[in-house]
């Protein structure tokens, strides 16, 4: 037992020197990370979507019109910006993207509205942009509509009603919104929850497919298994432990960015959701060994881990859900470690719903850190036989 | 004079052969050149296949279970955006429900809410939602909300008309202030034409970045650095090889271009508002920009590998810093003019507003020059990196 621990001590000895001799490795697993997780801290230091450009044709110009504009105007997310005279020039900021919105309040807007002919109010809203888009146009047709209402209402008080009737005559049914995970429906908070993470597996994967097919590209697969005393484990684990250690440092700075920085909501267990994060590490350290023992050469093993990181993010379902995916994709989702770390996370931070439900997603996450053993065999063999070496 | 103009192209046809066998001959970089090119934009849009989510299954807990209560479920239902999937007698079952994933959310009558809505009282519905999957929780909102208002309309509707206001003036006086939204270049809001753009342009960028960078790394590796001393064994300068280099990654991304925007997006039914000429217009100075860039980083890498690991991880940062997402605006100034540096910031944008939107090329004419610019500026830094290699070289007794 204590000859094993020797010979991880001495592996990973032996990669903490090979880490230092060359430039990439620091860099993957430390500089590209930390830096990757600033800039992307840097991109959305603004947090919410604020006083995005919109442009209004008001072809009334009346009091009532420009009303409205103010209305639309004060609304967090709308900043207008332009005031076209034609709705061709409103097309054409719309096509410079100089406004992701235009608004048009026709001719006569004041004299209709009063004399109940309703005239309508046009919003063209940029859909390519589809969070700006959708953004934008949420708060645009809450800002009419509280226009409308209060006409509603006040034409309803000269007929006799009661204001409270009048309100209620204005929306009989009221549907009240119970947001259960993520209460301020911040969209950062899950985009930074789901963008970081899959930055982070991109350089564990990356790290782990160098650590071991260099050694078979550069033919010193073979003294490293000498070294380890031709065993699988010593190997395994002396070779990757620097690497844990190191990105288990940036998953740290990564967790406390998340939960200092962003404040994330922490419902759950700040200890399972770290144990989920250190197995997610061990999870795509596993698929790197999987990936070079199964390619036995480096370039191909980073061949396939390139096409199986960089497809992830669509996959794991945090933008476009994966209940409405194809079957295919649903089957390759579930073959993504991110996915199941994702539920844990999400569980457990934003949600936190009981635990019972990361327990499944956690199991599956373990299974894949076992994956690469059921190849030993293989991978005793590409270690200590020559003709797996030196390939390009 | 003719014979500096012949020697030079010679030099560029020599070079642009030598490339197009160093490629063709090496599989690792044939797969950045083609492979990635013929299976990605297959893969990236399978998730969204349907390109939009549709009935999402919610819980009910009707408490009411009164004819309007039973009108307003069936209208839930009837929505394109939810379905409802179950149904509960207490709200405790049906959170098990939403909790397991089961449902997506839960809508909850009360008691009461017909006759409320009888008496002239407010009538209130909840709505249990998930943000935590933004567009789940949008579109059970959305879903909702609707039926809400479908019903509620019909509600006043009946109200005003049976005192006997015509129908036009009793919809006027419910909403005085009808607002039209018009949803312009994704009308649907599908989800695939949304995303897919943007990364089918990043592609384009990291390949060439990668390969090119893959051929500078391997011979710098295997000592063959006389690739980039000479063309097919002759001696020509630096500005020559360069050109011949760019000319055959030019023409052989003209065919992914076409391949990308002209069958892909047909095939994928995307918007293709703009011919496929002013796109390769567009896309010029963006494909000479990247491969000037590319050959300049390729003079850095050690190694056959380094491309891949330095460079596959930048992907993301340059897709979030192109704006198609979160947008321009919102992106701290210093960052944004920093992002200018990286072609597809502006490919990113001006294709969109091209092909996507349907805008007039003058419309995109600031980003066509910024890449024209960048164009120049990775030129000179391609050409002084070559200078530098053939110094280092020289010194080395290398040049062959």
């Amino acid at each position: 037992m204590s000859n094993a621990i020797r010979g991880i001590i001495a592996v990973s000895i032996r990669e903490i020197l090979r880490i230092r001799s060359r430039f990439i490795y620091l860099f993957i697993t430390l500089i590209l990370p930390i830096t990757s997780f600033l800039i992307f801290v840097a991109i959305f230091s603004q947090g919410v979507l604020r006083e995005l450009p919109a442009a209004v044709v008001d072809m009334d110009q009346t009091a009532m019109s420009r009303q409205l504009v103010r209305m639309i105007d004060a609304s967090p997310s709308v900043h207008i910006k332009y005031k076209p005279l034609t709705l061709s020039e409103g097309e054409l900021l719309m096509y410079k993207t100089d406004v992701y919105t235009c608004i048009v309040i026709p001719k006569n807007f004041e004299r209709d509205v009063l004399s109940l002919r309703a005239p309508k109010v046009y919003n063209y809203y940029n859909n390519q942009y589809l969070l700006v888009g959708g953004t934008m146009y949420k708060e645009v047709y809450a800002a009419v509509k509280t226009l409308s209402a209060g006409i509603s209402v006040a034409a309803r008080m000269k007929k006799g009603e009661h204001y409270s009737q009048a309100l209620t005559s204005v929306q009989p049914i009221e549907v009240q919104n119970h947001v259960l995970f993520n209460p301020y429906t911040n969209y950062l908070y899950y985009l930074a929850g789901s963008l970081l993470p899959n930055m982070l597996h991109i350089f564990v994967l990356l790290a782990a497919i160098l650590a071991f097919g260099s050694e078979l590209k550069d033919r010193t697969a073979g003294e490293l298994w000498r070294m380890a005393g031709g065993s699988y484990m010593v190997t395994v684990i002396g070779k990757l432990l620097p690497y844990t250690v190191l990105f288990t440092l940036d998953a740290l700075f990564m967790n406390t960015l998340l939960f200092k920085y962003y404040e994330l909501p922490m419902r759950g267990s700040i200890d399972l959701l770290l144990l989920a994060t250190l197995m997610f590490i061990l999870a795509y350290q596993a698929m790197g060994l999987f990936f070079v023992t199964v390619a036995a050469h480096f370039r191909m093993a980073l061949m396939a881990a390139s096409f199986y990181a960089s497809t992830a993010y669509t996959f794991i379902g945090m933008t476009f859900p994966i209940i409405a995916f194809p079957i295919p994709a649903k089957i390759w989702a579930n073959c993504l470690p991110l996915t199941h770390f994702m539920k844990i996370f999400i569980n457990e931070s934003i949600a936190g719903i009981p635990h019972s439900f990361s327990v499944i997603p956690f199991l599956t996450l373990t299974g894949f850190v076992v994956l690469p053993c059921t190849l030993a065999f293989r991978f005793k063999k590409i270690m200590s036989e020559e003709k797996y070496w030196g390939k390009q | 004079m003719i014979g500096k103009f012949s020697e030079f192209f010679a030099g560029v046809r020599s070079s642009l052969v030598s490339e197009m066998k160093r490629v063709f001959s090496d599989y690792g970089v044939l797969i950045f050149f083609f492979g990635v090119q013929l299976s990605y934009p297959i893969i990236y849009p399978i998730p969204f296949y349907h390109q939009q989510v549709r009935e999402l299954p919610v819980a009910v807990v009707d408490l009411d279970n009164t004819m309007l209560s039973r009108q307003f479920v069936r209208y839930v239902d009837a929505t394109e955006s939810v379905a409802v999937a179950k149904r509960f007698l207490t709200l405790d079952a049906a959170r098990i429900s939403f909790e397991s994933g089961e449902t997506t959310g839960i809508v909850h009558i009360p008691r009461g809410f017909e006759r409320n809505v009888l008496r002239t009282e407010k009538a209130y519905i909840s709505v249990f939602t998930d943000a935590s999957y933004f567009m789940i929780y949008r579109q059970v909102y959305q879903g909702v909300m609707q039926a809400a208002g479908t019903i509620s309309a019909g509600i006043e509707i009946k109200k005003l008309t049976s005192k006997g206001t015509p129908l036009s003036l009793a919809l006027s006086t419910m909403d005085p202030v009808p607002l039209e939204s018009v949803p312009l270049y994704n009308r649907t809001g599908a989800y695939g034409s949304y995303l897919v753009p943007a990364v089918l342009v990043i592609i384009l960028q990291q390949t060439l970045l990668i390969g090119i960078g893959m051929l500078g790394g391997t011979a710098r590796e295997r000592n063959s650095m006389h690739y980039l001393l000479s063309c097919s064994g002759r001696e020509c300068s630096i500005i020559p090889m360069i050109l011949g280099k760019t000319l055959f990654y030019t023409l052989l991304y003209v065919f992914h271009i076409v391949y990308f925007f002209g069958i892909l997006f047909k095939v994928y039914s995307y918007p293709q508002n703009a011919s496929i000429v002013s796109i390769l217009v567009f896309f010029l100075p963006f494909i000479l920009s990247v491969t000037f860039l590319a050959i300049a980083l390729s003079t850095v890498f050690r190694s056959r590998e380094s491309s891949v690991l330095f460079l596959l991880a930048t992907s993301i940062p340059f897709v979030l810093l192109s704006g198609f997402s979160w947008p321009a605006e919102s992106i701290p100034g210093w960052l944004r003019a920093f992002s200018f540096l990286v072609p597809t910031t502006s490919a990113i944008e001006g294709f969109l507003r091209l092909d996507l939107m349907g805008a007039p090329f003058s419309a995109v004419l600031p980003r066509w020059g910024t890449l024209w610019l960048l164009s120049g500026l990775y030129f000179v830094c391609a050409v002084l990196s070559y200078k530098r290699i053939r110094r280092i070289h020289s010194k080395e007794g290398m040049f062959s």
